[in-house]
């Protein structure tokens, strides 16, 4: 397995997500990502960014959009008169209205949202220590975020 | 001139020297808020370094973890586990993997932390020794209940050790100094030189976003600072003076993949989960397609009851609205 030259997993954490690693690669990396606060939090962000690119919403077809459509086939000079012409066009606005309304009417799904939690914390302590003191208030984030109970 | 006649009142309280509590209304009352900005004071102007010794429990046991920390000329590193933090005078910085990221400016440009002496009372009293030093104890009280114990430096006024109380007699969290060693000293470090910019920006009140759940005041005194938006996230701060409390929102329904463990706890409409952070407590729920995040260092009950009076706002705001009417408006001329 070859990893990233700074000692952290760098772009294995998209195969690893991509389930691209060979078992003895995706061992080494989640053991890795036991002791390795920075690259959880970089996986966290990985699967997170993955996870809106795929959740990307359906887009519903405007109101007179398909009309338009076949409108506009005529203007580019179909002959209305020609009945097979008129039979693609409409087997054509019938295909696109199919496949805009199966987008369309497809509920929108919200993204899945992992909070990148170690981020978090940091934000609210370094703000906190802005106008406290800094010493009790950074000290905590000497320690990796590791929730528990 | 408010700071000053903080200072002032705290230097003749603790000259007496005496166990004098000081409540709401009392002359001294407001000093309720100074121990933690004289600290903070303190380790701007004082060279200082040393071992730093952090405690809490979690999971129902205690966790402990040693640090250093170095203070010199207004700045202040802190490093353990891998990681590192920074305090200049103008910067709040973190550390990754080699890189500093900048998390803040100073100043951040919110409101001003509210009196804390509206809700806490002070008792200072004399301390115990603290790595070796002679401290003046102040303990801070909400209501009937003991819920920090500050120790100071006698004479540099640095804050030595802090313990925090929620239930039962022990600390539940406490960060001290087990070796700690004050004079002049040498800069911890440079400020780096390169920095990456993770630093918020700052949403004006007026245009907050109808999907940011934000209101101006929360139950148990906390009243907004400010808020901020960084990579998608709209960060709303509060304080009641002592604590602040940070919640973070994000468009989206919660995966909790990643984030294991945590208690249920009942939030809004929905379950949330309580964590616990080496600093505080964390929360974690959903409501109406926003999922939040609170962050804090207040006791737990304190963080519950103020994000339990959060007004649940309805995502219909989101990205994905977002991105469905800008895809509906590249649409709309073809149907025109």
């Amino acid at each position: 397995m070859s990893s990233a030259s700074d000692g952290h997993l760098g772009d294995l954490l998209s195969a690893l997500l991509d389930r691209e690693l060979s078992p003895a690669e995706e061992v080494s990396a989640r053991r890795h990502l036991e002791t390795c606060a920075f690259c959880t939090t970089e996986l966290s962000e990985v699967e997170t960014a993955r996870s809106w690119v795929r959740g990307l919403p359906a887009v519903d077809p405007p109101f007179g959009f398909l009309e338009r459509l076949t409108l506009d086939a005529g203007r580019l000079g179909l002959p209305r008169s020609s009945t097979r012409r008129r039979v693609g066009v409409a087997a054509l606005a019938a295909s696109a209205a199919a496949g805009v309304a199966l987008l369309g009417l497809a509920p929108p799904r919200e993204a899945p949202v992992s909070p990148s939690v170690a981020r978090l914390v940091e934000a609210h302590a370094t703000g906190a220590s802005a106008e406290g003191d800094p010493v009790s208030r950074l000290a905590p984030l000497g320690v990796p975020v590791s929730l528990r109970r | 001139m408010r700071r000053l006649v903080f200072t002032t009142a705290l230097g003749l309280v603790t000259a007496v020297l005496a166990p004098v509590p000081v409540g709401p209304g009392g002359a001294a009352a407001d000093t309720a808020e100074e121990p933690l900005r004289t600290a903070g004071e303190a380790a701007q102007r004082t060279s200082f370094t040393g071992v730093l010794q952090i405690r809490w429990l979690a999971a129902g046991s205690e966790q402990t973890k040693t640090l250093s920390v170095h203070g010199a000329n207004g700045s202040v590193v802190v490093r353990g586990g891998g990681s590192a933090a920074m305090a200049l005078p103008t910067q709040r910085l973190v550390e990754h993997g080699g890189e500093w990221d900048l998390m803040w400016p100073v100043p951040q440009g919110g409101a001003e932390r509210p009196d804390a002496s509206r809700k806490y009372q002070l008792t200072p009293k004399d301390g115990p020794a603290v790595a070796g030093r002679a401290t003046r104890l102040v303990e801070v009280h909400h209501g009937p209940s003991l819920i920090e114990r500050l120790y100071l430096d006698d004479e540099s006024g640095l804050l030595l050790r802090r313990e925090q109380f929620e239930r039962g007699a022990g600390p539940v969290r406490s960060i001290g100094f087990d070796t700690v060693t004050i004079g002049s000293l040498t800069p911890p470090t440079d400020a780096p030189g390169a920095v990456v910019d993770f630093a918020p920006s700052p949403v004006v009140a007026h245009r907050v976003p109808d999907k940011v759940s934000a209101p101006g005041r929360l139950p148990e005194g906390y009243e907004r600072l400010g808020v901020y938006r960084r990579s998608g996230v709209h960060h709303v701060r509060y304080s009641d003076g002592l604590y602040d409390l940070s919640v973070f929102q994000e468009s989206g329904r919660l995966n909790r993949k990643g984030i294991p463990g945590g208690t249920p706890v009942a939030i809004g409409p929905g379950q949330g989960w309580h964590h616990v952070w080496p600093g505080g407590h964390l929360l974690l729920w959903e409501a109406k397609g926003v999922v939040y995040t609170a962050v804090s260092d207040a006791p737990l009950d304190q963080v519950l009851t103020a994000v339990r009076a959060l007004p649940v706002t309805t995502g219909s705001s989101s990205l994905f609205s977002r991105l469905r009417r800008v895809a509906r408006s590249l649409v709309q001329p073809l149907a025109d």
